[in-house]
């Protein structure tokens, strides 16, 4: 059985023929193939099972709106699950299989749902699974989510590349059917730069599915004819296998295109690309989606709409059935019958709803075999079209919040062309105009009125004649009298009995009734099933349409995978990564890196041998506090600030006094935030009267520009300074430990004088180091110990870690990591992040007296306020386990002796610890009620996260060299 | 959302990050009386508008520029863009 | 062992970086310095003057770049330029503050940018995939010069006004490796 149902015409190639699978069996189709259509081709009726109560679901659409076809695609990694079979385009050895069904498509064991059917009403979650609660997550869900579902991934990585892109155009137009081409054909002959959409992987829109005439020839080869001529142009950029998905402020466009997912040989390129279209002006032309009749069994393989049918028989040359039964409700479903009496189908019967007889009930369960009419008769048929009208697709006008309106003459929603912004002109059926002739016409005005709002002269454009037929509708949504399920939303199981039953419960709202039943939750998100369903719900209100409401679409206008949206930040790749110019030598090292914020940072450089971090941490704190030590720190930031006002600036910025800071010196400096509470800490550094480069935390180096931008621009305009970053500029490595000086002396060049008495504790100045290479250097400590901070320009930098470690050699110099910095700096109690937190003041980092008195700052005032100088304040101090072995946790809170662990009896919290190998004993810093009076007490610090009590005695937060006098040796 | 920069045209509102209420500007004089009143009303009080706000943004991913956005909350309609340096010079702050 | 004879070498932020598709170039840009210039208040038509009469250029309008026999320099910043000069020397914020006297900030920035050039064909259909700034022709023509974003990295990206259609891209030198991922990606998907 070959392609039984495949005629002649359409527009597949059938010089190609494509072999592919359906559940393991084997089919051949033709290029130009849907899933859909090739399957259709082979009398393939059953392909799927619904949601809920697992009934046999065939093909019921031709487009995007497809609720019943969702086919899992591909093998391996490259599994794509719901994935609807009439886009999905045929390659060869395409792999294909249905979902949710067990063991087998045609016998699913979860069909016995369907026999439950009268317990499994809307809500019926809500309703059952309620009690015990504890048997929610462990029992029911799972169950639920085994029973009731879509397709499954396949659990490994995606191996497809994703892309991103941006795109800029004058007019974007969305949809290539007669009003979207005849838009873009008078946007693009004025000049103006158009980008022309379409979802289809051909562009036509409907007019690749109706034989018809434009300018008496066949209306294809006018579609051909003005797809050339777009492509000749350059000013125009045709986008096919593109949905436009999203609409969002001002004139930005979401789309994805689909690049591989037609090809049997997955190139490299990216699978999809996500793109970002600036567009002055848009054209929607996305058409109408054809709707149902609520009618028993309507959902039955077999059952489909009317324009799908005709779909096939003209665009892929295959008949849905042999013998059609037609049911319309409007004049171009009747077309329907004229089609296919012409391709030879055999049509017994047409229905118009608008006489006395209606249709009743469908028979057949895995195909449709009758349908029986109100009359009595039953009559044989293989499928029923039906044609309830069309919904305008006008999603993509609802995404800024345009409310449509109910426009009775087609029984349908259409834009509120007030609601919607002077950004988009809404053309064609989309607009609810449905003839060919209304789609070019209207297409080719909303071309005009753009090209002379964007200034440009219209030339003039034929209007191709073509079919004016009007659109006559009668509403008519449902059948009423048979007491049989008669289906809204096919693909959520959702029945007009669940619509009134909810209507019963007093769910009457439109956005409660959709909540409540899921109807037009799925993933064709109501596009199947929305309108139809409110019309029931309004017909149950006894309201009309309008009256009831309608809920509006969001974005996406059809589903877009995740992976497009990550585009190619993934894995390592996920955000940028810096580097620091010593970055190369480290690795070579073989230096364990650690993520700070953005950079990476050398955390430790373990030798062979230590199997530990805390091992190679220890070795390198011992050796930098004994000899020497270096360590990248180019991550601080840097901020070059110059100009007359420079010194005032800074007085203002900081809490403690620069403007009288001498030429060649540093000074710590405290930044409040206007709050008063700390915001970051650092140095500064004068270099002249007019030039400071001021030192950040890694961590708040894009954050303090900023603020000082804004303190400059906004607060201060007319001080006379400029700021801008030099951090990339320098590298810079801090030199630390006894011998210190004796290595520098090694490196620096003979005419600077780094001596004790030339250059003292916080001086700074611009040298030259081997040999004429220009250096900046600051005599700073972070560790406690003689420390220098060396920077030169970073091409430079790679060049002077290696001089540095070989002219320490002699030293048994060690290149150390932020570990041990973190413990140099606990060790000589050191406020950092952990301190600075964003939640601590001057006064309890000790730092009030930093605060100058003589000058207004960023922070002063409010830092001086009764709550933040309370009498019990807490206050920064160090602690030390009693027990010398105990082992401390950051995050600790202090408990007194013998107290209840409890929020009331919580005096403070352990901010910053680690294990110090000069005091053999762990140590942390920390935030204590009166603190500094409670120093040689003793106090618990208690992790409940942890279940760790340790008693520990305050102490003073310098462990090391309270009286500073390493610093100025 | 698309910021036309005065200086530089339209430019994605990824570029620019968002502060508040362009009253930010307006730092207390602390010499002023009831400082404390004044700065508890420039620091912690804000209307909470629905509709025109003027608002602080920095151009971060660009020139670096303060700047005074005029929008509407409810539509998310620029009304106007303004360098912040300016708008604060011409409401009276210098030095 | 210490060789105290031996002075620095430099290094480059992407080890002379040089890829090629067929229609596609991306090649890492050295030599030269570059420095910061801002003017100080009220110092912009002084340092216009002296800029034109030292080096025979106009400091250009924001968003603009323009060459001259040694270099090119281009608006950054309210008030503020980037000058490129085909020297190498790492002073060379300290001699033109001395050129220009008191009337700008000057500040080296050599060190701070890694700058890759995109040339060839594919240029537009790369940078589309890169940057959502405009870069058409009519809204960044040659002789165009903004920071914006690429990916997510911060860059400036020049567009020469010389008859050699090249596309600088300068990004913190820190981002280096993170910008010729983003941009031999981007070259792969598009030539690949």
């Amino acid at each position: 059985m070959s392609q039984t149902y495949r005629i002649n015409g359409g527009q597949i190639d059938r010089s190609q023929l494509i072999d592919f699978t359906f559940d393991g069996k084997r089919y051949q189709g033709y290029a130009g193939d849907t899933v859909a259509s090739a399957l259709l081709a082979n009398g393939v009726k059953l392909v799927g099972r619904s949601f809920k109560y697992h009934r046999p679901r065939g093909i019921f659409s031709a487009g995007s709106d497809e609720p019943n076809a969702l086919m899992t695609i591909g093998e391996g990694a490259r599994i794509t699950p719901n994935t609807r079979a009439t886009v999905a385009e045929i390659y060869e050895g395409m792999t294909v299989r249905s979902q949710n069904r067990f063991p087998s498509l045609n016998f699913d064991i979860l069909a016995v749902n369907d026999v439950l059917a009268p317990f499994l009403s809307a809500g019926f979650y809500y309703k059952t699974f309620m009690w015990p609660a504890v048997f929610w997550e462990k029992l029911y869900e799972p169950m639920i989510r085994r029973a009731a579902g879509l397709g499954a991934l396949s659990g490994e990585p995606d191996p497809d590349q994703y892309d991103k892109g941006f795109l800029h155009c004058d007019v974007l137009v969305i949809g290539a059917g007669p009003a979207g081409l005849m838009a873009a054909l008078v946007a693009g002959r004025a000049g103006l730069h158009v980008i022309l959409a379409d979802e289809d992987f051909q562009m036509g829109g409907r007019l690749l599915c109706e034989h018809e005439q434009i300018n008496s020839d066949a209306s294809l080869t006018w579609v051909n004819q003005v797809i050339a001529e777009l492509s000749s142009m350059t000013n125009v950029r045709l986008m096919n296998r593109t949905t436009v998905y999203g609409v969002f402020d001002h004139g930005i466009y979401g789309a994805v295109t689909r690049n591989t997912d037609h090809l049997a040989v997955k190139t490299k390129r990216p699978r999809e690309t996500l793109w970002r279209i600036y567009a002055k002006r848009s054209v929607l032309a996305s058409g109408a989606t054809e709707r149902s009749i609520a009618l028993s069994n309507n959902d039955r393989p077999g059952v489909m709409l009317a324009s799908a049918v005709r779909a096939y028989a003209n665009r892929f040359g295959v008949l849905c059935g042999k013998r059609v039964v037609v049911v319309s409700n409007n004049s171009d479903g009747l077309r329907t019958a004229d089609v296919l009496r012409a391709a030879g189908v055999e049509v017994p019967e047409v229905l118009d709803a608008r006489q006395l007889v209606m249709p009743f009930d469908i028979y057949g369960k895995k195909a449709v075999r009758a349908i029986k009419f109100s009359d009595g008769r039953k009559v044989d048929a293989d499928c029923i079209a039906i044609a309830g009208g069309w919904n305008p697709n006008i999603q993509l006008t609802c995404h800024k919040r345009g409310r449509p309106v109910w426009r009775d003459d087609i029984a349908a929603f259409v834009p509120n062309k007030d609601a919607i912004t002077s950004e988009m002109d809404v053309a064609g059926a989309a607009n609810g105009s449905f003839s060919t002739h209304q789609c070019l016409h209207e297409g080719a005005q909303a071309g005009e009125r753009i090209v002379r709002a964007l200034g440009k002269n219209a030339a003039t454009v034929d209007l191709p004649q073509a079919d004016d037929q009007p659109f006559e509708i009668t509403p008519f949504w449902e059948v009423k009298g048979n007491t049989k399920r008669a289906w809204v939303d096919p693909q959520n199981d959702v029945t007009t009995k669940d619509i009134k039953l909810a209507v019963q419960e007093g769910f009457r709202s439109v956005e409660l009734l959709k909540r409540y039943t899921t109807l037009g939750m799925a993933t064709d998100q109501g596009k199947a099933s929305n309108v139809l369903g409110l019309a029931i719900l309004a017909d149950c209100l006894g309201q009309s349409i309008p009256e009831t409401g309608t809920t509006i679409s969001r974005p996406p206008y059809t589903p877009v995978t995740i992976s497009a949206f990550a585009g190619t930040s993934r894995f390592e790749h996920f955000r940028p990564v810096r580097e620091t110019p010593s970055h190369n030598w480290a690795k070579e090292q073989g230096a364990v890196f650690v993520s700070a914020g953005l950079w990476n940072r050398a955390q430790y450089f373990p030798k062979p041998g230590e199997t530990h971090w805390r091992q190679t941490v220890d070795r390198e704190v011992i050796a930098t506090r004994s000899s020497v030590g270096i360590c990248d720190v180019t991550t601080l930031g840097k901020i070059d600030i110059q100009g007359p006002d420079a010194g005032e600036f800074l007085n203002r910025v900081y809490a403690n006094a620069f403007a009288k800071l001498a030429v060649g010196k540093c000074r710590y400096g405290l930044m409040l935030r206007e709050d008063g509470f700390a915001m970051d800490d650092g140095t500064a550094a004068r270099f002249s009267d007019t030039h400071f480069v001021m030192t950040t935390t890694t961590a708040n180096a894009v954050s303090v520009y900023r603020h000082l931008e804004f303190c400059r621009q906004c607060l201060w305009p007319d001080m006379d300074v400029k700021l801008i970053s030099v951090t990339e500029q320098w590298a810079q490595y801090a030199v630390a430990g006894p011998n210190a000086r004796k290595l520098l002396q090694k490196i620096v060049d003979k005419e600077h004088d780094v001596s004790n008495e030339a250059f003292p504790f916080m001086a700074c100045g611009e040298i030259t180091v081997c040999h004429g290479i220009r250096a900046r250097i600051f005599r700073l400590s972070f560790s406690g110990e003689l420390a220098y901070e060396l920077s030169v320009p970073a091409r430079y930098g790679d060049s002077l870690i290696k001089a540095l470690v070989s002219a320490g050699e002699e030293f048994d110099v060690v290149p150390y990591g932020t570990e041990a910095l973190g413990v140099m700096r606990i060790e000589k109690g050191h406020a950092a992040g952990n301190e600075i937190n964003g939640q601590t003041t001057a006064k309890q980092l000790g730092m009030h007296k930093f605060v100058s008195n003589k000058k207004d700052c960023i922070g002063k005032f409010l830092s001086g306020r009764e709550g933040l100088n309370e009498e019990d304040g807490s206050c920064l101090v160090g602690f030390k386990p009693v027990r010398q072995t105990d082992v401390l946790n950051a995050g600790a809170h202090f408990i007194g002796l013998g107290e209840l662990n409890n929020a009331e009896n919580d005096e403070g919290y352990l901010s910053s610890i680690a294990y110090s190998p000069s005091l053999k004993s762990y140590i942390g810093l920390g935030f204590l009620k009166r603190g500094q009076e409670r120093i040689g007490q003793e106090i618990r610090a208690v992790d409940l996260l942890r279940g760790t009590d340790v008693q520990v005695t305050v102490c003073s937060a310098h462990f090391i060299d309270p009286k500073g006098e390493r610093l100025r040796v | 959302m698309i910021i036309i920069h005065p200086l530089l045209g339209p430019r994605d509102a990824q570029e620019f990050t968002y502060l508040g209420d362009a009253s930010l500007i307006h730092r207390p004089d602390p010499e002023a009386d009831n400082v404390a009143g004044t700065f508890y009303e420039y620091l912690y009080q804000r209307d909470n508008i629905a509709g025109e706000h003027r608002e602080l943004w920095f151009h971060e991913q660009g020139d670096r520029s303060w700047l005074v956005i005029k929008r509407n909350t409810l539509t998310h309609d620029i009304l106007s863009v303004e360098l912040a340096s300016d708008v604060a010079r011409r409401e009276g702050r210098s030095k | 062992m210490f060789d105290n004879t031996v002075s620095l070498a430099g290094s480059l932020p992407l080890n002379a970086l040089h890829k090629t598709w067929p229609s596609l170039e991306v090649k890492e840009l050295v030599g030269g310095e570059i420095c910061s210039l801002t003017a100080l208040h009220g110092g912009v038509s002084a340092l216009r003057t002296k800029f034109q009469n030292e080096y025979g250029a106009l400091l250009p309008a924001q968003g603009k770049v323009v060459s001259f026999d040694t270099g090119f320099l281009f608006c950054s910043a309210p008030e503020q330029w980037f000058v490129h000069l085909n020297i190498e020397n790492a002073f060379l914020d300290i001699e033109l503050g001395a050129v220009l006297e008191t009337r700008a900030a000057v500040t080296l920035q050599t060190d701070a940018w890694a700058r890759v050039a995109i040339i060839g064909e594919d240029t537009p259909q790369v940078l589309e995939r890169l940057m959502a700034l405009n870069l058409s022709d009519q809204a960044f023509p040659m002789g165009s010069a903004v920071r914006t974003l690429l990916g997510h990295l911060n860059v400036f990206i020049v567009r020469g006004d010389k008859a050699s259609d090249i596309y600088e891209i300068w990004c913190a030198r820190s981002f280096a490796n993170s910008l010729a991922h983003e941009i031999c990606v981007a070259a792969e998907n598009v030539c690949g």
